[in-house]
């Protein structure tokens, strides 16, 4: 077997991101009213309209 | 995860490698600067949180409340009463929610996770209580929740304040 030392600065957790936004609930109720996947649901399509919002890939 | 082994005189790390996700959320935080009350249970069952609830809301003569189950045994509770951050921790000490206490100050916001999370679903509605009440409620979440989880409106409560907007957060979280 071999063992690969790891020292302590060599990996770190990446920062956690984290955004957030204001928004108009007439906005977020029409978001609920377009989901259109069931399976999804409401929590896909916010989080997909959110990482468009931000610019997230 | 990390795990370290001792092998002649050295110490050996071994990293696991996690993946992380956006996760999106709704804060608890209102146009005027107080909160509704959200409430974060974990292990624990369905019948527990209800029952734990149902004191709650006829004890300080709360209003309309949801139950959402997040996962097994993981239970979110939405109360739509306009409430201090003192407030709001004093129940959630209560019930020895200390964890959510201290991010949710570091936030600004106490969030409620409603996207998928690894393998834990999106949060479904286990239960919604209604109770009659003239505390100040938030007009922004009880449109959003009753909205999503259809509420009918005869429930809607009677003193509403006139906020329109709602935070809602996007962050990376760890899968394990």
């Amino acid at each position: 077997m071999i063992l690969i030392p790891v020292f302590e600065t060599s990996i770190t957790s990446k920062d956690e991101e984290r955004f957030h936004d204001i928004l108009e609930i007439e906005e977020l109720n029409r978001i609920i009213r377009e989901r259109i996947d069931k399976e999804e649901g409401f929590g896909a399509k916010l989080k997909e309209y959110l990482k468009a919002r931000f610019k997230i890939g | 995860m990390k795990m370290q082994v001792k092998f002649l005189d050295r110490v050996f790390s071994f990293v696991s490698y996690k993946t992380e996700e956006h996760v999106a959320g709704v804060g608890s935080i209102t146009q005027s600067g107080k909160h509704v009350l959200f409430l974060d249970f974990d292990n624990t069952s369905f019948e527990m949180v209800s029952k734990e609830m149902n004191e709650l809301q006829k004890r300080l003569g709360l209003g309309n409340y949801i139950v959402l189950e997040s996962s097994e045994g993981h239970f979110h509770v939405v109360f739509f009463e306009l409430m201090s951050v003192g407030e709001i921790t004093e129940i959630q000490y209560h019930f020895g929610m200390i964890n959510y206490i201290a991010n949710s100050l570091k936030r600004g916001s106490w969030i409620l996770r409603l996207s998928k999370k690894g393998k834990k679903p999106e949060p479904v509605m286990r239960e919604f209580m209604h109770a009659e009440t003239f505390n100040v409620c938030s007009y922004a979440h009880w449109k959003f929740f009753s909205e999503l989880y259809n509420i009918s409106d005869e429930f809607t409560p009677k003193n509403l304040d006139k906020g329109t907007k709602l935070r809602m957060d996007l962050y990376t979280t760890v899968i394990e």
